[in-house]
């Protein structure tokens, strides 16, 4: 059983956590000397939310968003991007990926669709980042909160970026707030996908509801519950060890790549420096 | 005196750069007292910033240091309270906050209380204090607590049993747990803390949080003043940078304190004989049936 006996309401107040969130991107991209963000915007929901933060921060004029298809991507997910272009008023550029991919895989043999879909993350992250380095504007990302702690991306794919608005926010608490954000409803509530193969949806492929699993991760991570204390809140032993695994397995997408101690100080290790030195 | 004139710089300082962060403070020393305002406070570490970390010893001065001088220099005759990395002669770092007054630093307060938990590494960088002393200025006793310092009830206590009449919370408190209704938990601790030391102690109370991000932190300000009796006198915008000046009635505390005569009863001599007893009682020999003395 993947659901909880009594369900927390993980709602924020919208209005305290969009202007929170706002005031950073804001704060962040003065103090860093960028006025322009560029991001991807998939036609689904976490980069629609993305989108209209940076465009409530930074004004609709400073911010691109760059529509990518590969070959095996959902026309109707091209669509739903240019429906949260229009509705936020900022530019989307379309810039398909599928040549790179396929250049990329020109005579190579055993090519599955778990490379071909991490090639094309990657390949979006070279345009998003070239974009960045040509216009002088910070790439922001749009990884969710359950998708960091499960490690449902593409490492130095889809998780690279400048900056993360959502990066704390569960999948279900997405849904809450592109609601009042005004994101059109066709693009909150289709299933979500990453898009990489023809009928592919993250629920699907997880083998559970982001609705149980953000129950699930909340009491675990933010709550600090025990292992009994999850089984006698309703959840099953295996549900809760195919998560922890997950989370443990992917705790090298959240970090540096390990690098071997020989001096005194280690990047990575015990360098302390905040990246905001001097800002 | 009868009225103190609080000024508060709610700012957000530039991490590490201590030079543009004093030009700062010295641009915000002259908006002071041209106010005519008696003491200007500024946030936690509010002359290097929040995160230090590895840094530490780059940043710190001791206080003594040229730059502490020259804005007690420009302060003149106004109060200024300040937050710096203070490097001890023994060579411990500590996060302190100073007071200047008359082109001197007058007092040095340490963080007794150093969070280390979560996102917070304080203990990795810095020492913790080991006095709790408020100093005097014209206004009366003022004791000041650095952030985590005010979390823990007994620190706002101490002050007052040393004779302060005005507790000054300097903090670098980031936003946190958002809930469904509103709430923000590192806001709700703060106000409860904060209101919680004027109206059980009986004195004036100045909370003055910084704002600005660092990292993913992004910090809420929502500086404010408290009467003795719990009146909000003074509340800042949450998340902007800004100035304001707040009059606080020092006459409110005697009224305040023949209102609610709880607020005479601080009775140290029986706290220290329980936390004595607290801390000793196990060593002591345990008399049982078979262990009489003779």
């Amino acid at each position: 059983m993947n659901s909880p006996r009594v369900r927390i309401d993980l709602s924020l107040d919208p209005f305290v956590a969009v202007g929170l969130i706002i005031d950073f991107l804001a704060g962040h991209f003065a103090k860093k000397g960028f006025a322009d963000a560029v991001l991807g915007v998939s036609g689904g929901v976490d980069s629609a939310v993305g989108a209209v933060l940076a465009v409530e921060a930074l004004g609709a004029s400073h911010v691109k968003g760059l529509a990518m298809p590969a070959g095996s991507s959902d026309p109707a997910s091209l669509r739903d991007a240019e429906t949260v272009a229009s509705a936020f008023g900022f530019e989307l550029l379309l810039r398909p990926v599928g040549p790179v991919v396929d250049a990329f895989f020109d005579g190579s043999a055993n090519v599955d669709r778990m490379r071909i879909g991490n090639a094309a993350a990657r390949a979006r992250m070279m345009r998003l980042f070239d974009y960045s380095y040509e216009h002088h504007a910070l790439v922001i990302g749009t990884s969710n909160k359950t998708e960091l702690l499960l490690g449902y991306g593409t490492w130095y794919g889809d998780l690279a970026c400048s900056i993360n608005p959502i990066g704390d926010l569960y999948k279900t608490q997405i849904w809450q707030l592109a609601d009042f954000l005004g994101v059109p409803a066709t693009v909150i509530h289709k299933a979500p996908s990453a898009d990489l193969w023809p009928g592919q949806t993250d629920e699907g492929e997880l083998g559970f509801a982001y609705e149980d699993v953000d129950q699930l991760l909340y009491l675990m991570i933010d709550g600090e519950y025990s292992f009994e204390a999850l089984v006698d809140h309703g959840f099953s032993p295996e549900f809760i060890r195919k998560v922890v695994g997950r989370i443990t397995s992917s705790q090298f997408k959240r970090s540096l790549p390990t690098i071997a101690k020989v001096s005194a100080k280690t990047v990575g290790i015990d360098f302390h420096l905040s990246r905001d030195w001097g800002t | 005196m009868k009225r103190l004139r609080v000024a508060i710089d709610q700012l957000a300082p530039r991490l590490g750069d201590i030079e543009t962060n004093a030009a700062t403070h010295r641009a915000s020393i002259l908006w002071a007292r041209k106010q005519k305002a008696d003491l200007l406070v500024f946030p936690e570490l509010s002359l290097t910033g929040y995160l230090i970390m590895g840094m530490v010893a780059r940043t710190a001065l001791t206080s003594a240091d040229p730059v502490l001088a020259g804005l007690a220099a420009e302060a003149g005759p106004l109060g200024v309270i300040l937050g710096f990395v203070e490097k001890a002669s023994d060579g411990r770092f500590y996060n302190s906050a100073a007071y200047l007054k008359d082109g001197a630093v007058r007092a040095v307060q340490r963080k007794m209380f150093l969070p280390n938990y979560g996102m917070f590494d304080e203990k990795r960088f810095f020492a913790e204090g080991d006095r709790l002393e408020p100093f005097d200025a014209p206004w009366g006793r003022t004791g000041i607590l650095i952030c985590y310092d005010a979390l823990h009830p007994v620190a706002a206590y101490l002050h007052e049993q040393a004779g302060a009449q005005l507790i000054v919370t300097v903090a670098a408190s980031p936003a946190r747990g958002i809930g469904p209704d509103g709430s923000m938990s590192g806001r709700e601790i703060f106000r409860s803390a904060h209101l919680a030391h004027s109206r059980l102690l009986g004195l004036p109370t100045v909370f003055v949080n910084r704002v600005g991000t660092e990292e993913g932190l992004t910090f809420w300000g929502g500086s404010q003043v408290i009467d003795p009796l719990g009146q909000s006198l003074c509340e800042m915008p949450e998340y902007e940078s800004c100035r304001e000046i707040c009059e606080i009635d020092l006459e409110a505390t005697a009224r305040a304190r023949t209102r609610f005569p709880h607020l005479k009863e601080g009775r140290p001599d029986f706290i220290l004989q329980e936390l004595w007893r607290l801390r000793m009682g196990p060593r002591l020999p345990v008399i049982t049936p078979g262990n009489q003395p003779s």
